[in-house]
């Protein structure tokens, strides 16, 4: 249908008009949905230009599903091929498979059956700026977290044609970014092969409806639902069965934390333990409210609905519970439909601010696991796994 | 039928547009580094790989001893290829215009 090629001059004009503002996407192809051209910077909180660093704004995360142009966006390295979907091909190689084989766009959504999982992408430095004392690295808030429907085909199913060694412990991906210096390591990740076999995992190349948006890893990412978001690699071109642990610096230096700190989700790789460290794996029970921000002005005489998502790396959400006196009552919240275990849960809690009132009002998650989130955030010194629960003060008036 | 689809797609691009706007973010512009001696080898260098915010965002977490660790590791893990006596003048530098002062 080509909705845009008739029509008034009028129409035109300002369908050229807005695309030079890059606010629209001109090309419309079938019925298909087009997600709105993302404008990093006037559509997310930019932390860093170079590499990509941008967080979503907290009132963009008040829906089930984070829009795609406001998805948060987390690279590491600062140069990308441009993408011609026509000739990417994925490289399905390592000792081991069988087969090795090239695979292109075409062939992977033709030949393999294309499902859906919903699921939290969430950047594992999330809420690093709240940590006291403070720790180096990307300052996040709470934006770099997304909850999306991923559409794309098992990987486990691209996995099995090119025949699995019984040897092969790990699977690793790498993506067509690059770095700068010859000495730099390129971003490579890898999952155990467990993991690789689930049916959650996903070579994903559709965001809520629509194709992925450059910046979240058009035109295929790897999705690992329940699992930290640095093993999403984006724009992958690379898949590769490993017979011994990588030894990438992504792996072996970056993204660990200390044994014992976060004893719930330590269990998930372990062909990457070392003596000391674990690398991150498994989101840990969390929450956030989402349409309150700090020193809001609430409407008194009238009730205000707290609302917001919990979320874990896949037991389910048990209940979440809200004080508005900064943690002194607890008051179960109302919770919503949860589209899969990976996605996170709505909840809300209803209450009537008085004029001139202050409350601090905090949300609490528990999983089916029985796990419940801290008071302040587990010190760590890259800054991960801040789950702790959220404390915000607003008046009435 | 096509002018009234067409009356729909101006609708649909002036209503997205709309949205856009009401949502839009504003981000600070992005600001030079602090002057002072050493200032253009920290610019020079650092901006092979990174843009310089990362500096500004990162002073309230460091001290000297922070940056030293840094810029080891810019070269050392990163492959940074900053000769012994720039890596010194950079630490300088860093140390005087973008530490925490408490």
């Amino acid at each position: 249908m080509k909705l845009f090629s008739f029509g008034s001059h009028f129409c035109y004009l300002f369908l050229i008009a807005f695309n030079c503002l890059g606010l629209a996407e001109l090309s419309v192809a079938g019925s298909k949905a087009v997600s709105p051209k993302k404008n990093l910077e006037t559509d997310l909180i930019r932390q860093t230009d170079r590499p990509h660093n941008y967080e979503t704004p907290i009132e963009e995360l008040n829906t089930l599903y984070t829009p795609n142009n406001k998805f948060f966006v987390r690279s590491h390295l600062p140069n990308s091929t441009e993408v011609v979907e026509k000739k990417w091909e994925i490289s399905i190689h390592g000792e081991g498979f069988e087969k090795p084989f090239k695979l292109s766009l075409a062939k992977l959504k033709k030949d393999f059956t294309a499902v859906e999982v919903s699921a939290v992408s969430m950047c594992a430095g999330n809420r690093r700026s709240e940590f006291n004392p403070r720790v180096p690295g990307v300052q996040w808030g709470k934006g770099a977290i997304g909850n999306g429907l991923w559409r794309g085909v098992r990987l486990k199913e691209v996995l099995q044609r090119a025949g699995i060694n019984p040897k092969t412990i790990e699977i690793a991906f790498n993506g067509a970014d690059f770095p700068t210096l010859p000495g730099t390591p390129d971003f490579v990740k890898s999952i155990p092969i467990e993991r690789a076999m689930d049916d959650s995992t996903l070579l994903a190349y559709e965001l809520n409806g629509a194709p992925l948006p450059k910046g979240n890893g058009f035109p295929v990412r790897l999705i690992v639902p329940g699992w930290v978001a640095s093993y999403w690699v984006k724009e992958v071109v690379s898949i590769e069965a490993l017979t011994k642990p990588s030894d990438n610096f992504w792996m072996k230096k970056a993204y660990r934390i200390e044994k014992g700190k976060f004893p719930t989700v330590e269990k998930g790789f372990a062909s990457q333990e070392d003596e000391k460290s674990v690398p991150i794996s498994s989101l840990l029970i969390n929450s956030l409210i989402t349409n309150l921000k700090e020193g809001a002005k609430l409407k008194s005489g009238s009730e205000f609905s707290v609302q917001g998502f919990a979320w874990d790396g896949g037991h389910g959400i048990q209940k979440v519970e809200v004080s508005i006196d900064a943690g002194k009552n607890w008051s179960l919240a109302t919770l919503g439909e949860q589209p899969g275990k990976y996605s996170w849960r709505p909840f809300s809690f209803k209450f009537s601010p008085n004029k001139g009132s202050e409350y601090q009002v905090m949300a609490r998650a528990t999983n089916d696991a029985g796990e419940n989130q801290p008071t302040s955030p587990v010190h760590n010194p890259s800054g991960y796994h801040n789950n702790a629960i959220q404390s915000i003060q607003v008046v009435g008036e | 039928m096509m002018k009234k689809m067409s009356f729909i797609a101006l609708f649909l691009v002036c209503g997205q547009t709309i949205f856009l706007w009401a949502g839009e973010v504003k981000n600070p512009p992005l600001e030079p580094l602090l002057e002072g001696v050493g200032g253009e080898k920290v610019a020079a260098y650092c901006i092979i790989c990174h843009s310089l915010e990362y500096i500004k965002t990162n002073a309230p977490v460091m001290n000297r001893a922070g940056w030293e660790k840094t810029v080891h590791k810019m070269v050392q893990s990163y492959g940074a290829p900053i000769s012994e006596g720039d890596q010194k003048i950079i630490i300088d530098y860093l140390e005087a215009k973008y530490s925490d002062k408490k």
